[in-house]
């Protein structure tokens, strides 16, 4: 596993596009299909969107690649942030995106947690 | 029909509506060899009905999609549309006995007719000719390497197949989604700020421009060769011997002519404003 690559920016709309950027970027390294890089994209939009409650808090995104998979971990220093609604469109559309998706909260801190998977190397 | 898919979760009950009303759609569709003429055609209507009622109780979803791939404007009224289109074929396709949610099965296939769309070649927005024509190249691309490798191509084997290079396929990408030009006045942040709010400050050059103007006005007024004087040092910031040595004549003649220019068009400056 390699050392993660972290983001950190102000929670504004603007800034989103940064994350779809570093997202897309890492996916088409990983040798994603050109529709996974476009899932990486989408998902990581609707994950730090999700995060955005408007109170000028500080969006940090961390990307882990391991072998054939992304990991990307959204999380808000915002104290306010809740846990996506299971029944949300926000949510369900995660969960048709990436292969596995995960919400967390720790000591009132939400972390969400989007792992995909890329085509298995040649030859394994 | 918009209002009734604006929220933004489903609640229990549209969920048992949802498998009710799948159940019944399933029946509606299942072969019948006895039904009759009359039959027929009272259950097609209600088979209309059915469908009508399940894709309107997820147009939601649709719009919700549309704006993750930052759809406003005209062109988001296209993306709703195709999207609906990918919802329809969702429920179409739909098995209730696999045991998915509706839900997470259309999903993909909404944001698949979205993909298709932003495919296609139609731009509002002004993108370097060359990284249209890209664009276009890894679009054609995709299709063919798609049909060939029974999956979407990866970057590196389109960049391998276009011989450009993985950041262009990228950009290329991410330039098909910006065909759009999105209003100024459009909220963007949870504030309902407009982008024009976020963006700009006072310019200063206008002030600029203004002396600019006042003082093309007032270089008419001088002869011509201490025009030229005038406008090589100011604005094309030229040295006084550069400026002695194109009209062909010696420097300190230049300053002088500098000197007496700059002292009167700064006196019928003065009178002006």
């Amino acid at each position: 596993m390699l050392e993660p690559i972290t983001l950190s920016f102000p929670a504004h709309a603007a800034n989103v596009t940064l994350a779809r950027t570093t997202a897309a970027t890492l996916a088409a390294r990983l040798d994603f299909t050109i529709d996974q890089v476009e899932d990486a994209r989408l998902a990581i939009d609707e994950a730090v969107s999700q995060l955005i409650t408007g109170d000028d808090e500080t969006i940090t995104c961390s990307f882990l690649i391991s072998g054939s998979e992304l990991t990307m971990v959204v999380t808000s220093n915002a104290l306010n942030a809740t846990l996506p609604d299971p029944e949300g469109f926000g949510w369900i559309v995660m969960r048709a995106l990436v292969d596995e998706v995960h919400a967390d909260e720790l000591g009132g801190l939400v972390t969400l947690t989007l792992l995909m998977r890329g085509l298995e190397p040649a030859g394994a | 029909m918009k209002a009734s898919g604006r929220t933004s979760r489903w609640t229990a009950e549209q969920r048992d509506r949802e498998r009710e009303l799948f159940a019944e759609f399933a029946r509606l569709r299942a072969p019948n060899d006895r039904r009759d003429v009359v039959d027929d055609s009272m259950e097609k209507s209600e088979l209309r009905a059915v469908r009508d009622e399940l894709v309107t109780m997820h147009l939601g979803l649709v719009h919700h999609l549309a704006q993750r791939y930052g759809a406003r404007g005209s062109s988001g009224d296209d993306v709703v549309q195709v999207g609906i289109v990918g919802l329809i074929n969702a429920v179409d396709r739909f098995d209730l006995d696999r045991g998915h949610e509706f839900s997470t099965f259309a999903t993909p296939h909404i944001i698949g007719e979205m993909r298709k769309f932003f495919r296609d070649d139609s731009w509002a927005v002004h993108v370097p000719r060359r990284l249209r024509d890209l664009t276009s190249s890894v679009n054609r691309a995709r299709d063919d390497l798609s049909a060939h490798l029974g999956r979407s191509p990866t970057v590196a084997e389109l960049s391998a197949h276009l011989e450009v290079t993985p950041e262009e396929i990228l950009s290329a990408l991410e330039a098909a989604t910006a065909r759009d030009a999105a209003s100024l006045d459009t909220p963007v942040d949870s504030r309902g700020r407009s982008l024009a709010e976020t963006r700009g400050l006072p310019d200063t050059s206008f002030e600029q421009v203004e002396n600019r103007m006042i003082a093309n006005s007032l270089l008419d007024t001088l002869p011509e060769r201490e025009r030229r004087i005038v406008i090589a040092k100011i604005y094309e910031e030229l040295g006084q011997s550069q400026i002695a040595e194109e009209l062909g004549i010696s420097q300190v003649h230049v300053s002088r002519l500098l000197d007496a220019s700059m002292e009167k068009l700064r006196k019928e400056g003065t009178t002006r404003t």
